[in-house]
């Protein structure tokens, strides 16, 4: 699969090259930047930016350059800087070069934002969202079946197919890393660093633009060889071997009203490991000119098919959030917001000691209160 | 020889001091670029060995930008900075690989200070931008590590060019300070000793000499630095193993010819010690050679070799260790534009000196004889702005 892919795209591109001759262009260089702050305080668990102290130490800051030296290249390179109460990490979001054939054939290569899910190309835009973090059951940790970017090529376009209807395609192959996770290695009993990948991918995604103006409906699929690796490179989650995730989702957007919803699944292709079950609804209303309120209802499901090291590991997460919002303008807003939360794969005791403590007898605090005030700003 | 380095910087700082105040400035309108260089790679070397962005199972992760800056506030300062975000299977690392002050007294005098772009090797000053060489990786032989050449140095140093007749050119640099290899794991010892080695030169100064004839395209140029070797970061089980610190001299020579159709590089570089530690013989050397056709295409082809010679006795137990290297190399370029490039080669190399499989201890000590000859296909995209 991986090869045809290959050749395929290989192909296309190389019809490209000799249809569609480019010129100079005067350098056009765009600078834009995404960031953001947030206090996080539970009423004990640790979740999402929050813990039972209070986190200050949230914040981010997102650079983003496009430059296009040719009338048909564009480079486009976003980096990220991030502190939290475990200190600084700073990443590339992606770096790729697209080079335009025409409006409905774009060829993408490098480390290439990914086309799954409506929030994966707009991750760090906090501007662009009701609430401070991301709806987690689809894009935290542990379980994300979404990630920022893959490395690799593919094919990216949009259509006009008339009476008001539209579409956007992409098709890509090649590796992707999913977030840093941390679970525990029964071995030591002590916190690992996982990071899932799926490699030799190929993925699909299609949206669907109506002609109700806001209203879009997408699908988006890719399969790949899963891998967990971590320092020592053991497998802790005895996941390996051909996985597809799926997605569906749909988007409605025409002020004062924004709705979001998406379906996601991640399944082992030939037999059963774990299985990963994610959906969100999101809705949000502006009224006053300035101020949102938003609500947000998002579940994560795991489902261990096979033997666990420990038998007591959580399998789900259900939070409810409500949110109020106020918008300076729109590249500046306020986020308050109140989650309640059950279940606990993603809701833990802070302390590593009461962390393995409840793995092993299972006693975990089941239900957590979030409260979460934040700043995102975008230019 | 550390005096004479010392008598050599004194020279320098007293010369920028006394030339300061004869050349006063005036404000500028000010000028602020940004440019960037970026590249991703697939590598799949079918074998054990590790080489490059390749390894057996083929590697996608390897991406990199550069971000550079220059700005200048007056009419004689220019400021350059450029950092780099790197990915690979290793993970993310990110460095700022030169930050300096320009001032130009004249063109043909400009003094440097800062972390300043190292004036050794025809690629050390433009070591990420892929858009101007033929092949995804620059030549292992003085550019990989432990290599040769590295991107920038600690200190100060002149630059300019002269044109003594119309159709001869000459650039020199004079320079001084600390230079700082990239940090480095043996690849062959990686389980054994994953912490990296960081090779510097303490107490150097260099200079470089490039001469542009009245062929256009053609230049030939020597360089040389001379400083105190250490490594830095060495582990107790390395210790016993470390050779080539102490007081060495690399030269390098080079010879370029740029047109717009041909390309051909070649560089030797050597080193001689001249005092103290146990020595390590080194020498390297590439001759790089590309044509272009049908305006967008490009063949490209490559003979690298670096030999490295270990010192014998005085070890607690003897180890085989790597000591050559030998490449030969045909790439396959399409250019959609001056400023974007796909890219993809084939690599045929011999020796494990670079291309090495990540050995046991068990494994070194029985004296593992690794796969001699590696394979990597590259398959790979570079641009520019």
């Amino acid at each position: 699969m991986r090869r045809l892919m290959t050749f395929i795209l290989l192909i296309l591109a190389g019809l490209g090259w000799g249809l569609f001759p480019a010129e100079v262009n005067a350098l056009d260089t765009q600078a834009h930047g995404f960031g953001g702050w947030a206090y996080g305080w539970t009423n004990g668990n640790k979740y999402l930016i929050g813990d039972e102290d209070g986190s200050y130490t949230n914040s981010y800051f997102a650079l983003n350059l496009s430059a296009s030296p040719y009338e048909k290249l564009t480079a486009n390179v976003q980096t990220i800087w991030q502190t939290s109460d475990e200190g600084v990490a700073t990443d590339l979001d992606y770096g790729f070069a697209e080079w335009a054939f025409t409006e409905w054939l774009k060829l993408r290569i490098g480390k290439v934002k990914s086309p799954f899910g409506i929030y994966t190309e707009t991750w760090d835009v906090g501007t662009l969202r009701p609430f401070y973090t991301l709806p987690p059951g689809f894009y935290g940790t542990p379980g994300a079946i979404a990630t920022k970017a893959y490395y690799g090529l593919g094919l990216t376009g949009t259509r006009d197919l008339g009476s008001s209807w539209g579409l956007q395609y992409d098709l890509y192959g090649g590796k992707m890393d999913f977030p840093e996770m941390t679970t525990v290695d029964p071995t030591t009993m002590t916190n690992r660093q996982i990071i899932m990948n799926l490699k030799n991918a190929a993925g699909a995604r299609i949206t669907v633009q109506t002609p109700l103006d806001g209203l879009s409906a997408g699908v988006s699929s890719v399969a790949g060889d899963e891998t967990a690796s971590s320092v020592g490179n053991q497998n802790l989650l005895n996941m390996s071997g051909w996985h597809i995730l799926l997605c569906g989702s749909l988007e409605y957007l025409r002020d004062p009203v924004l709705f979001r919803a998406e379906y996601g699944r991640m399944r082992m292709i030939n037999g059963e490991d774990i299985n990963y079950d994610t959906f969100y609804v999101e809705g949000a209303y502006k009224f006053l000119d300035h101020i949102q309120a938003a609500v947000r209802y998002d579940v994560k499901l795991i489902d261990y098919k096979i033997q666990m090291p420990i038998s007591n590991i959580p399998d789900e997460n259900k939070d409810l959030g409500f949110g109020l919002n106020y918008w300076f303008n729109p590249n500046l807003v306020i986020k308050a917001s109140y989650h309640y939360v059950k279940g606990n794969v993603m809701a833990v005791p802070s302390d590593m000691a009461e962390y393995l403590t409840a793995m092993l007898t299972g006693k975990f605090k089941d239900s957590t209160h979030l409260f979460v005030f934040g700043t995102q700003f975008s230019f | 020889m550390k005096d004479q380095s010392k008598i050599s910087f004194q020279c320098l700082l007293v010369l920028a001091g006394a030339v300061f105040a004869f050349f006063p400035t005036r404000v500028w309108g000010g000028d602020f670029q940004i440019h960037g260089s970026g590249g991703w790679a697939f590598g799949i070397t079918g074998g054990k060995n590790n080489y490059l962005v390749g390894n057996e199972d083929g590697s996608y992760t390897n991406s990199y930008f550069a971000l550079n800056i220059s700005g200048s506030p007056e009419e004689r300062l220019s400021v350059n900075a450029q950092t780099i975000w790197k990915t690979s299977d290793e993970g993310m690392e990110t460095d700022i690989e030169y930050v300096f002050a320009d001032w130009t007294f004249f063109d043909w005098l400009k003094l440097r200070i800062g972390k300043v772009k190292c004036p050794f090797g025809l690629y050390s000053e433009i070591y990420d931008v892929g858009t101007l060489r033929p092949f995804y990786t620059l030549p292992t032989s003085l550019y990989a590590t432990p290599g040769q050449v590295t991107e920038s140095y600690y200190g100060l140093g002149l630059t300019g060019r002269l044109y003594p007749h119309p159709n001869w050119g000459l650039q020199y640099d004079l320079y001084g300070g600390e230079i700082f290899f990239k940090e480095t794991v043996m690849s062959s010892f990686k389980s054994v000793m994953p912490d990296p080695m960081q090779p510097v030169i303490r107490d150097s100064s260099g200079l470089r000499l490039i001469v542009y004839t009245p062929l256009d395209g053609l230049n030939i140029g020597f360089a040389e630095h001379i400083g105190d070797t250490r490594i830095l970061n060495v582990s107790e089980l390395a210790k016993p193993f470390i050779a080539g610190e102490g007081w060495y001299l690399t030269y390098l020579l080079s010879a370029e010819y740029l047109t717009d159709r041909f390309s051909v590089r070649s560089e030797y570089s050597g080193s001689v010690k001249l005092k103290g530690g146990r020595e390590i013989k080194t020498y390297g050397y590439y001759l790089e050679a590309a044509v272009k056709f049908w305006k967008h295409w490009q063949v490209a082809g490559i003979y690298d070799v670096q030999k490295m010679t270990m010192p014998e006795g005085d070890m607690p137990f003897t180890i085989a260790m790597p000591e050559d290297h030998h490449e030969g190399a045909f790439g396959l370029n399409y250019w959609f534009s001056p400023n974007f490039v796909l890219k993809s080669s084939y690599h045929y190399v011999r020796g494990n000196l670079f291309a090495a499989e990540d050995q046991t201890l068990e494994q070194i000590l029985s004296g593992y004889k690794m796969d001699e000859v590696t394979h990597l296909f590259i398959f790979s995209a570079q641009f520019s702005f």
